[in-house]
């Protein structure tokens, strides 16, 4: 189960992802088959198709608005260790 | 009758319950008394205490608010026919309101009936000789699900009684067979389940398997009635056990639940309100309320005869009134109408209670879809249904009354659940997805699926009047829609916002 530490960390970092590049929304999913279960993310609701990367570990991230190649590189750099932590708690080790 | 196995194992698991039950914290939030009294307190509302329910039931579609008991028992109490057709009316806009005139289709799988439970309406009770307990093997399944998917289902929901051999471990390698079931275009790409209250640590187990909704239904929130109908050695004798079953889902982070009732083992209107105060309940602990809310109406099953002699039986009249309040209580819910119904009952409840999901070309009798020519396998059934048409002939009917039949599965797989799905709900804004992924699965369904006569109403009438809604209502979505309308001509499939 994530904690609520982690929770947060992930909506602040949400936050900060999208003032950075000036996104519309940002968001963190687990991903479980075929479902993207929601766990934590900001901004205001978008109804253009997200797009996403997995970040490993099952975390996978969801935006609305431009990230180019080396924003999302740098984007997937700054989230590996969250990612970890978040997919670790969520296998519940 | 149980072999001594099945009894061991239910023994077993019942200790487990029990302890449990004895240790939960949540509290009861089901009180007859006060649903009684609420009732008889608004026995006889005046006209103007409807109108303000109804128009307090309309506000709230845009903020997601649950009406109050008062509010429930007023509208289940009013006998004014010109407010029915009030609340009817305002049952359908609220639908329109949130989700938008689409109505989405699934298809029921069971897959196992063997369950060590005796409940006194169901066809599959282990003491019922006369209905074949059967368990479908993976090779069955996949069977089962090719005969689905290449009908154009896109939807399922998987059955399962409680017994060992539907545990969670086969619960979740039957969801995992499903998914990597293709065939062509065919695919599944949302498996929701009904099966039997679990533990916390059990719940995770499924959830990894990546399923969509868990449905448990309480089938009656009346306490004295529920213990008559299932004894008490048996595991779903446990009230309060399968009360919180969905509490326990969300605590397992499992956070798309469903409820229902089976209507016609008790009062209708204790139902509702015992419905209400479930919603009440899972939104006060979790901020999240029922994802769906189910109604079967109980339907004759072979040597079953509470079945027919229940004098709790609801009419047809009382039936549609059942899912107009539902509608007006919770506005963000999905409501689930399913092929139990006849045709006639089913087109005139999807308008007047505002229903959103339905079941089409339906088979309920394990490994029944493999022997799709037969409507009806009474042994293996447990009830009857009564709608038995085709999914394509259903889908007709939906296009000439003017709805969007769709297949999306879009919100679950772009991370649109639970606490990311309710606001959407609550604010009546998901209808600008609905509509959006409405339209592509059903143009695909055209491609893929439909009779000549089906794809002839989709093309000309159905995709261009939902098109010009968008470009009315989501005017920045219409051009993707149709730029991805473009390319499921093109062969692409499963294009989703």
């Amino acid at each position: 189960m994530l904690s609520d530490t982690t929770r947060k960390a992930l909506t602040d970092r949400a936050e900060s992802i999208c003032r950075k590049y000036k996104l519309r929304r940002a968001y963190f999913a687990q991903v479980l088959g075929k479902r993207r279960h929601f766990l934590a993310g900001f901004g205001e609701t978008d109804y253009s198709r997200p797009e996403q990367m997995v970040l490993g570990h099952n975390i996978a991230l969801f935006w609305h608005g431009e990230l180019n190649e080396e924003a999302r590189k740098a984007v997937m750099d700054s989230l590996s260790k969250l990612a970890r932590t978040a997919g670790t708690e969520l296998l519940g080790k | 009758m149980l072999s001594e196995v099945e009894k061991k194992w239910r023994a077993e698991r019942l200790a487990e319950i029990l302890r449990w039950q004895e240790t939960s914290q949540y509290q009861n939030f089901i009180n007859d008394r006060q649903i009684w009294q609420v009732l008889k307190d608004n026995t006889k509302p005046t006209k103007r205490e409807t109108l303000e329910v109804i128009e307090k039931a309309r506000e709230n579609s845009s903020s997601g608010s649950l009406l109050s008991p008062k509010d429930v028992a007023i509208l289940a109490n009013n006998d004014d026919e010109e407010l029915w057709d009030a609340i009817f009316e305002t049952a359908y806009w609220i639908k329109r309101h949130v989700y938008g005139n689409r109505i989405v289709i699934f298809a029921p799988l069971y897959v196992s009936s063997p369950c060590v439970n005796k409940c006194a309406y169901c066809g599959f009770r282990h003491s019922n000789d006369k209905v074949l307990k059967k368990t479908l093997s993976m090779e069955e399944l996949e069977a089962e699900v090719r005969v689905l998917i290449n009908q154009g289902h896109k939807r399922l929901i998987i059955v399962f009684g409680e017994h060992p051999v539907s545990d969670v471990e086969f619960i979740s390698r039957t969801i995992e067979k499903i998914y990597d079931t293709h065939d062509k275009y065919g695919e599944i790409r949302r498996v929701n389940i009904n099966a039997s209250p679990l533990f916390v640590e059990e719940y995770e187990r499924i959830k990894r398997a990546g399923i969509g909704t868990y449905q448990v239904f309480q089938e009656t929130y009346h306490y004295d009635t529920y213990c008559k109908l299932h004894p008490q050695n048996t595991l779903k004798g446990q009230y309060a056990w399968r009360l919180f079953a969905l509490h326990r889902a969300l605590e397992a982070d499992i956070d798309d639940v469903a409820i229902g009732v089976l209507f016609g083992l008790y009062h209708w209107r204790f139902e509702l309100l015992g419905l209400l105060h479930h919603a009440m309940s899972l939104e006060e602990e979790f901020g999240i309320g029922p994802h769906t809310i189910s109604y079967p109406r109980m339907y004759p099953a072979v040597n079953t005869p509470l079945t027919t002699a229940s004098p709790y039986i609801v009419s047809d009249a009382d039936f549609a009134k059942i899912v107009a309040i539902i509608r007006l209580m919770c506005p963000y819910t999905g409501s689930i109408l399913t092929a139990r119904e006849r045709p006639d009952v089913r087109r005139e409840v999807i308008r007047k209670g505002g229903v959103s999901q339905i079941d089409a070309g339906s088979r309920i009798a394990v490994g029944g879809y493999v022997e799709m020519a037969r409507e009806h396998i009474p042994d293996k059934e447990q009830f009857q249904i009564s709608d038995t048409r085709s999914l394509d002939d259903f889908i007709f009917e939906l296009c000439k009354d003017g709805y969007l039949p769709s297949f999306c599965t879009a919100g679950y797989r772009e991370g649109r659940t639970g606490a990311n799905f309710m606001p959407l709900a609550k604010h009546a804004s998901v209808k600008n997805f609905c509509i959006a992924n409405g339209i592509l699965t059903f143009k695909e369904y055209l491609q893929d699926y439909a009779s000549p006569r089906t794809k002839e109403i989709g093309e000309r009438l159905t995709i261009p009047q939902y098109l010009s809604w968008l470009d009315e209502n989501v005017p920045q979505l219409a051009p993707q829609v149709r730029a991805n309308l473009e390319m499921v001509e093109q062969d692409q499939r499963d294009l989703h916002f």
